[in-house]
């Protein structure tokens, strides 16, 4: 069985949503209230084959209950006895791969069950089988949806160890012996046993209260013995799966999932929709990993379709690009967006940077040095914030990638801007080969920022510091790279003129240029340009690592009184409202460059 | 001995040979045979599709599939046309036709085609291969080419048996034929031959029995039949006189009677002699009725009030001499009837009402009082009952036109048992499928061969044939 198409309307924070499921495995992932839970749990509510679960006001999105919620599944690859003419056969209706619907299940569409679940201000849940275009359907009992072969994993999970109702390895019993009776036959064995073995000490306690029992004027109790319940037997908790002497409920909780999503996974002739939220709880990394390439090949071999969220990068770097569903929900309204396989740019991204799709709004740096410089600034505005008691970029959901290259990082913005997440992308402005992908991403909702035309960062930054502030930059370099090659860099740049110490002013004097070259020399160095007519190629720039790019920031933010009126300060600006920019549900102040300070 | 000792080697044949075609005579347990092999398949964790005409026949089968012990969910009994419309209701893309939500039997032919293009679908052919072991299908000489390129589409998902007797295949002729039990049956169903006995008889009336299954050779080459020495009671025909004569003559309380007729003119006119002791049983679609229901939907009033009572005096005996053509024509002109006879007060006002009031409420109450006169007695009663029926619910929802509520009767009707009369009059047409304790044959010399042998096979204890001679030649059925 498997899950084509999910719709849901006025279920808890999602006024409405309309999902084309395609893949076998589907790992949801966006940021937080995203309302990925809920469609599980939508999922679970129309498909599972709970009798009568319990709704309140609270399941009708913003508590209206004024509107029913209706929540439909279109659930293909279905099992025969349920596509039998007196079960559902004449019920069936078509989807096509686009998860548009036919009436008929006629050629060139799978052949499908509509299954729709309605609550209406009673709370009173209703299941039917619909099709499109009727009016009326026909109601599905639990123990037909019981035939969808749903389960759900991390709920109840001890349940499915046990051989109690409904449970999946009572399922697991049936199909293979296909009798009730031996679970029932077990229990009251096990009934005989305890009547036999009871230990002295329970039977004493049984005698005395037997006596009391009589002195009390209760009924003549013939023998008072301690045994098993019987409506528990035959409710059948107690009997649940050992290992060795051990029952399964002493297991880590990772092992109980594990195992009941193992049992679960067999249950069902035909193949289970199996629905995971958190993956990753209560797995370490390794068999995290483990279990998701177990189910990629589960689901590959169509045996199965897991949907499960995972708020894990390594969940989300241990998975194909293809297996991602991204998640947003916007006023009510939630779409989930499948990452495209086409794309095989978004892998390296997803590998360079896992956790972007876990977050909200997405920061993209041209290389490590912006990275870094970005990482830097947010550090600090969020000490601020967090001094004024203001949400920090972490609880926003601020997500900072390396884009490798400015034709890289636009492409990637432009990746994620389709995906649905706000994005900036901030660049170099010294290539101009790349005009056509920043007007492309532009295009599709991406922030670009960029420097001053033929600046990169390092040049925009040495244009704008005042003399102090060259002279720290120039001292940090030096830290970095030791005082000689930045030195020499410079005086390579410089028509080989000798210079000492490391202040600028001081060059300029010493070599007799003017203060605006050597800052031109600076800068070139700094970048790791190659020297003009020399033919020698500078080996790298003096800031190209997140460390150093981190460092830039600190410069920025003391030298902040004169920079926040230059260009540099005004990039930094609008890189600090995009990260604060204020949620259109939360009510915190936009926050501006002073943050920097 | 009992039949179900009997069956197992048949039935271990059909399931052995399927698909197959397996011909039965009239009484010889092919009911019997198909339940035995639908609980052979139940035994077997099997669940079977069975098919046949008629409701009464479907009620026949479910019986028998009772006393058989077969499970409810084992069993599926319908009538080819309720299946297939039930189908093609569900699948308007896949049967390529749009039908309104209740059937409208006069399409049934395309009903039928949208059906086999239905059957013909991977959808519904998985369909169909999931929910049945076996399909069963009963009095297949009754089924038409459309009906039977249905159940060939079925054979191809679910092996098919069925079952039938080319001697009483029976027809309305319209446009479509009925298949040829030799050509096209045989080619998709080879014959599987199965021992039988005439169990029908094997109380009442054993020769009987014997000597029904000894005249089908002469009955299939059109020759004459010898009533001379043979366990039947012959009449020689003497117009109307022989007729009211052994009908009445039959003993009251030795179960049920059918005298049969021809056509329906024929059985309302000896229904009308015989005084109300006779009721005329009724095709489902009968035309009398529908006109009747037409009329008052659409007549002016004087056409009205003449046409009601001109009905009542078709249905029932004795109606005339209270309402004699002169009122007719008086109410044909838009005057009012009178009596001086008290007895007769309420019914004339009540038809005189239709008049100043006409609608489907007061035609009813007109009906109903005109059945209170003295020495009326209704013949036509199914016809009677249906009217009747059909107004009252045109009167409790005025949405529905009178044809349109005769139209929901009749749907109802078909699904449910006919209300059983123990002396009736009818035609082999009708009487397919039924039995009778005794029958009368009013005018043998009509029939043709298929006629003649649904009519005598009609009766269990006695058959009584009236005919110009004891040796019959039936009539040749292309006319």
């Amino acid at each position: 069985m498997r899950v084509r198409r999910l719709a849901v309307q006025n279920f808890r924070g999602i006024k409405r949503c309309d999902w084309n499921v395609e893949p076998r495995l589907v790992a949801l992932v966006g940021a937080g209230d995203a309302t990925k839970t809920t469609l599980l749990d939508a999922l679970g509510l129309v498909l599972s084959p709970s009798y009568s679960p319990q709704f309140t006001d609270a399941d009708f999105y913003r508590c209206n209950t004024s509107e029913p919620i209706v929540i439909e599944a279109a659930v293909t690859e279905l099992p025969d006895h349920l596509i039998q003419e007196s079960q559902f056969g004449k019920d069936r209706s078509g989807i096509r791969a686009d998860g548009t619907f036919e009436h008929d299940p006629i050629d060139d569409t799978e052949e499908c069950l509509i299954i729709r679940l309605t609550v209406n201000d009673e709370l009173e849940p209703t299941w039917e089988v619909v099709r499109p275009g009727d009016e009326e359907g026909r109601p599905i009992s639990a123990s037909q949806r019981a035939r969808l072969g749903f389960f759900r994993v991390g709920e109840r999970v001890d349940l499915h160890l046990r051989w109690a109702r409904t449970s999946a390895l009572t399922g697991l019993t049936e199909n293979r012996s296909g009798a009730a009776s031996i679970i029932l036959a077990a229990q009251r064995g096990a009934r005989e046993a305890v009547f036999d073995a009871a230990p002295e000490q329970l039977m004493e306690a049984a005698t005395l209260a037997q006596t009391s029992a009589r002195r009390l004027g209760s009924a003549p109790f013939g023998r008072l013995r301690p045994g098993l319940e019987p409506t528990g037997a035959s409710s059948a908790h107690s009997l649940i799966l050992h290992d060795e002497d051990i029952p399964l409920t002493g297991f880590g909780l990772g092992t109980r999932r594990l195992t009941s999503l193992s049992i679960q996974d067999q249950a069902v002739e035909g193949g289970s929709i199996v629905v995971v939220d958190e993956i990753e709880h209560g797995l370490e990394p390794h068999r995290l990993a483990h279990v998701l390439h177990y189910l990629s090949q589960r689901t590959s071999s169509g045996e199965l379709q897991v949907l499960l969220t995972t708020h894990s990068p390594i969940a989300v770097e241990s998975m194909q690009a293809s297996d991602l569903n991204v998640v947003r929900s916007e006023a009510g309204e939630t779409v989930v967006q499948r990452v495209s396989a086409e794309l095989d740019d978004v892998q390296g991204m997803l590998r360079a940077a896992p956790s972007a799709l876990l977050g909200r709004r997405i920061l993209i740096g041209e290389g490590a040095t912006e990275v870094g410089l970005i990482r830097g600034l947010l550090r600090r505005a969020d000490n601020r914030r967090r001094a004024d008691q203001l949400p920090i970029s972490a609880t926003l959901g601020v997500a900072i990638v390396d884009g490798r290259g400015g034709n890289q990082a636009v492409r990637r913005g432009a990746l994620f801007g389709e995906l649905g997440y706000p994005v900036t992308v901030l660049i170099d402005n010294d290539d101009a080969s790349i005009d056509t992908e920043v007007a492309a991403a532009e295009a599709k909702g991406v922030r670009v920022i960029r420097w001053t035309q033929g600046r990169a960062l390092e040049d925009e930054l040495i244009r704008c510091l005042d003399e102090a502030g060259l002279h720290s930059l120039v001292q940090l370099a030096a830290e970095i790279k030791g005082e000689e090659s930045v030195r020499a860099s410079v005086e390579a740049r410089l028509d080989g003129a000798s210079l000492a110490g490391l202040d600028p002013s001081a060059w300029a004097l010493g070599a007799t240029r003017t203060p605006e070259a050597v800052r031109d020399a600076i800068a070139g160095s700094a970048v790791g340009r190659k020297v003009a007519g020399g033919g020698k190629e500078e080996k790298k720039g003096w800031f190209k690592s997140e460390d150093a790019g981190e460092q830039l920031a600190a410069l920025v933010a003391t030298n902040w009184s004169h920079l926040s009126k230059t260009e540099m300060g005004s990039v930094v600006t609008s890189l600090l409202a995009f990260a604060y920019e204020p949620v259109a549900t939360e009510e915190s102040q936009p926050s501006g460059g002073s943050d920097a300070a | 001995m009992r039949p179900e000792d009997q069956l197992s080697p048949s039935v271990r044949a059909v399931l052995d040979g399927l698909p197959c075609s397996v011909t039965l005579p009239a009484g010889t347990g092919k009911t019997e045979l198909i339940a035995a092999v639908v609980s052979e398949v139940s035994k077997q964790d099997g669940t079977a599709l069975v098919l046949t005409h008629t409701h009464a026949g479907v009620d026949a089968l479910r019986r028998r599939m009772r006393k058989f012990g077969v499970a409810k969910d084992r069993v599926v009994v319908r009538t080819i046309d309720a299946w297939c419309f039930d189908l093609i209701r569900h699948f308007p893309q896949l049967a390529g036709l749009e039908v309104p939500e209740a059937p409208v039997w006069a399409n049934s032919c395309a009903y039928h085609q949208a059906a086999a293009r239905a059957v013909g679908t991977h959808a519904v052919r998985r369909m169909l291969s999931v929910s049945y072991q076996v399909v069963l299908v009963d009095e297949y000489q009754d089924c038409l080419i459309d009906q039977h390129n249905v159940i060939l589409g079925i054979v191809g998902a679910v092996p098919t048996a069925v079952f039938g007797d080319p001697l009483q295949g029976l027809f309305d002729f319209g446009t479509n034929r009925p298949v040829q039990w030799g050509s096209d049956v045989l080619a998709a169903f080879p014959d599987m031959a199965v021992d039988y006995r005439p169990w029908r008889w094997q109380h009442d009336n054993s020769e009987l029995g014997d000597w029904l299954l000894s005249i089908r050779e002469a009955l299939q080459t059109g020759q004459p039949v010898d009533l001379v020495g043979a366990p039947v009671k012959w009449i020689q025909a003497d117009g109307l006189q022989a007729q009211n004569s052994v009908c009445f003559g039959v003993p009251i309380d030795d179960g049920s009677v059918a005298a049969l007729g021809r056509f329906r003119p024929d059985c309302v006119t000896v229904a009308s002699r015989l005084q109300g002791t006779y009721a005329v049983m009724e095709a489902l679609d009968e035309k009398a009725t529908a006109t009747f229901c037409a009329l008052v939907d659409h007549s002016g009033p004087p056409a009205l009030a003449s046409g009601v009572v001109q009905f009542a005096v078709n249905c029932a005996t004795g109606v005339a001499v209270h309402l004699p053509a002169a009122s007719r024509t008086r109410l044909a002109s838009s005057k009012p009837i009178g009596t001086r006879k008290p007895e007769l007060q309420a019914t004339f006002d009540a038809v005189n009402k239709i008049l100043s009031s006409p609608s489907p409420g007061t035609v009813r109450a007109a009906l109903e009082t005109i059945t209170r006169l003295p020495g009326v007695t209704v013949y036509c009663r199914e016809a009677w009952r249906e009217a009747l029926a059909a107004l009252q619910h045109a009167t409790l929802d005025p949405r529905l036109s009178v044809v349109e509520a005769l139209a929901k009767v009749r749907n109802h009707a078909r699904t449910t048992e006919r209300r059983s009369e123990s002396r009736i009059v009818t035609r082999p047409l009708l009487a397919k499928g039924l039995e009778y304790k005794h029958v009368v044959l009013l005018d043998a010399d009509q029939y043709t061969a298929v006629e003649l042998y649904v009519a005598l096979t009609r009766g269990s204890k006695s058959v009584t044939v009236i005919s110009k001679s004891p040796q019959i030649t039936p009539r040749d059925s292309r006319r």
